[in-house]
């Protein structure tokens, strides 16, 4: 009755898993703590002396202040580490942080691309291209990877973890560079859209019936605005075609690693379970699932058990509701096992890491200290 | 307005803060009341299996009484849209062309805007014979940024197209969307800090976008049953027993007590204090919040939502939205 009972435990060894790695793509659903798991595990990589950048998409605004990145975007921020969290001493490594402003950057890859800057200011001028780059579902998936590159290109970091934006289809992620590509680079549009070709007058025959047409569905202003977009955006095709290839090849390396987060919750872990899925008919190397927010106590202990040991020292009225908070986390802890255990069921599911929920919410490097402790369990000693 | 006398109402909130079961259980709740309701979903289908019926996808089911479901797959939704402004005929020769699905998928919004359309077709009285006519179309929405975008989305194509009958009808669906009359949103959320300061976020974005914001629900809330002086006591249980043995007088029973003291201390703590944090959240949202906009607390439940738990839902909904 005194010895604790096992339950689920963690089996994912974060520190072997990302020993070698350059890259590491965070991914899940929304809400589940994606930015601070990068964040903890970024601060733990920075405390064993890599240089370490966290590319964030949209961070809660407490931990966004607290590592200094209020109101600056895209530029990355080295985070302060005087303290080391429970070894003293100044942290060898470095945490840098970067928030993500997918508008800039795709403004960056406009005016890298185009031809001259007066196509490129066509561009950014263009009704159609300023919804697109902000608000399109997709072009936000494309520009993390985008910014992912050049942050690896600029060879001032060992490693670069990326926080992905939280989406439904773990595909709109892994494939918005060839998607986008494709897009681009399509033959169709090329030829309705060649400049030399008059804009609108092309396609042969069938093409004052078929611009007539769309004219007619989505409306004359749209359409110049569309025509006009793709033209510029055709001219700039070879670059994004490089680029969306040498994206793709940077994803497939050795050297990037995939974990999941999920929350113990029932969609939480559904949406890890097929992400999973989409990942392996992939050249993905895949890391483990972190579950974050893992109500734990220990199963054996049931309500009486905890009164009566708490009677023994608490008066018995306090004794009782604390041991009814007990049993309301126990009961809960067990769920969470349970439905964390159902969805372990494929290869490589075995490496799990259960980070508990923890006393404090984490908004600053001591808490992520804090995390850190549960990242990596073997190096605080536990 | 009443919540439920309205024609449309959007549920959404971040990812898994319970929008799904929040959607079905006002579903529920409306039908109860002798209205015919269509819960709507937005690229996915949970709400079938939810209802324990088989998938239904693109295609208006009932599944209960007075209860129809469809799940909106937006690509579909933008092919219907495109072919009801240029004719059958019409869309099936330019579906063939690669630059008319290129820009289906490139047109910014096309697919937001025709999920609108679909929903402004399904809240009209006069839908034609071979139609249901509901008295509530209720959306379980995409979680809050994609919502956004959807529900901006009207009055982002109406700019764009300038003339010509998309503008006509993007208008229309504008003037659904920010009728109180007609349109409520429905925002759910988790008292912690992320999601409080996002749903009180999305309610300033509803305001810009003028649609009415018309319940709040806070998910999973559990408060606490210890005062924080009782719950400091709990935590000198594990510091003590963690700092040694305490008693000399232990025997064998007493050390299995302290063992299970020590062990329990620290759950306890964590989950008082998080309940605790629960309470300074719940008054945050509640503060930030209007006046005039309801805010319904729900219970945490250890396990999954089941169409079982569905009516008792509904009746905790029923005092702020029916």
């Amino acid at each position: 009755m005194s010895a604790a009972t096992p339950g689920l435990s963690s089996t994912l060894d974060l520190d072997a898993t990302l020993r070698d790695a350059r890259v590491v793509v965070l991914a899940g659903g929304g809400g589940v703590g994606k930015t601070t798991t990068a964040a903890g595990i970024g601060l733990g990589m920075a405390r064993r002396g890599r240089r370490v950048c966290v590319l964030t998409i949209d961070p809660a605004r407490r931990l966004a202040d607290a590592l200094g990145l209020e109101g600056v975007a895209d530029e990355p921020v080295r985070v302060p580490l005087e303290v080391d969290g429970g070894l003293g001493g100044t942290a060898p490594g470095e945490l840098w942080v970067v928030m993500l402003d997918a508008k800039s950057t795709w403004d960056g890859l406009i005016r890298q691309y185009a031809d001259s800057d007066e196509a490129a200011e066509r561009v950014l001028q263009n009704r159609v291209y300023r919804e697109f780059s902000g608000a399109v579902a997709g072009t936000q998936e494309y520009t993390a990877v985008e910014k992912l590159h050049e942050l690896l290109q600029s060879g001032r970091w060992d490693v670069v973890l990326l926080d992905t934006p939280p989406t439904r289809n773990a595909l709109d992620f892994l494939d918005a560079p060839q998607r986008l590509h494709a897009f681009i680079d399509s033959r169709a549009l090329q030829l309705l859209l060649r400049p030399a070709s008059g804009g609108l007058g092309l396609l042969g025959r069938g093409a004052g019936v078929f611009t007539g047409l769309l004219k007619r569905a989505l409306g004359v202003d749209l359409l110049s605005d569309l025509i006009e977009f793709f033209g510029v955006l055709g001219g700039m095709s070879a670059g994004f075609s490089q680029r969306a290839r040498a994206v793709q090849a940077l994803l497939a390396e050795p050297h990037t690693v995939f974990l999941l987060v999920a929350a113990p919750l029932p969609e939480s872990l559904a949406e890890a379970a097929q992400f999973r899925s989409t990942l392996q008919g992939r050249d993905i190397h895949y890391g483990g699932l972190v579950v974050n927010r893992v109500t734990r106590a220990d199963r054996g202990d049931d309500e009486a058990a905890v009164r009566d040991a708490l009677a023994a020292t608490l008066d018995d009225d306090l004794a009782a509701r604390a041991a009814a908070m007990h049993e309301r986390v126990r009961i809960q802890a067990a769920h969470d096992e349970a439905m964390v255990a159902a969805h372990l069921s494929g290869p490589g599911d075995e490496r799990v890491l259960l980070v508990p929920q923890l006393a404090e919410d984490v908004h600053d490097v001591s808490g992520l200290d804090r995390l850190g402790a549960h990242l990596y369990p073997a190096r605080t000693g536990g | 307005m009443a919540l439920l006398d309205r024609r449309l109402l959007i549920v959404t909130g971040k990812g898994g803060t319970g929008k799904t079961s929040v959607a079905a259980a006002l579903g529920v709740l409306a039908a109860r009341q002798g209205k015919r309701v269509l819960v709507a979903e937005i690229a996915g289908e949970r709400l079938s299996g939810l209802f324990g019926h088989a998938p239904v996808g693109h295609h208006e089911t009932k599944v209960e009484e007075r209860l129809s479901l469809l799940a909106i797959e937006p690509i579909a939704a933008a092919h219907d849209f495109l072919r009801g402004q240029v004719g059958a005929a019409v869309h099936r020769v330019i579906f063939q062309n690669r630059l008319f699905t290129l820009t289906m998928t490139a047109a910014p919004g096309l697919r937001e805007v025709s999920t609108v359309d679909r929903l402004w077709d399904l809240t009209r009285r006069d839908r034609g014979r071979r139609h249901p006519t509901y008295d509530l179309v209720i959306v379980d929405a995409p979680a809050t940024g994609h919502a956004l975008a959807m529900l901006r989305s009207p009055a982002t194509y109406g700019g764009l197209a300038r003339g010509g009958p998309i503008k006509k009808r993007a208008d229309e669906m504008a003037s659904l969307l920010q009728d109180p009359a007609r349109t409520g949103a429905v925002l759910c959320a988790l008292p912690e800090e992320t999601p409080v300061n996002e749903t009180l976020e999305t309610a300033a974005s509803l305001r810009e976008l003028r649609v009415d914001l018309g319940l709040v629900v806070l998910n999973r809330t559990l408060g606490t049953l210890l005062q924080d002086d009782e719950a400091d006591a709990v935590g000198a249980l594990a510091s003590d027993a963690s700092g040694g043995p305490s008693d000399a007088t232990g025997g064998v029973a007493v050390r299995a007590a302290d063992c299970v003291a020590l062990r329990a201390a620290a759950p306890i703590v964590v989950e008082h204090r998080r309940a605790r944090r629960e309470e300074t959240q719940r008054a945050r949202l509640r503060e930030g919040l209007p006046d005039r906009v309801p805010l319904t607390a729900l219970e945490r439940r250890p396990a999954e939502v089941l169409r079982a738990d569905l009516g008792a839902l509904a009746d905790l909904l029923a005092k702020d939205a029916a």
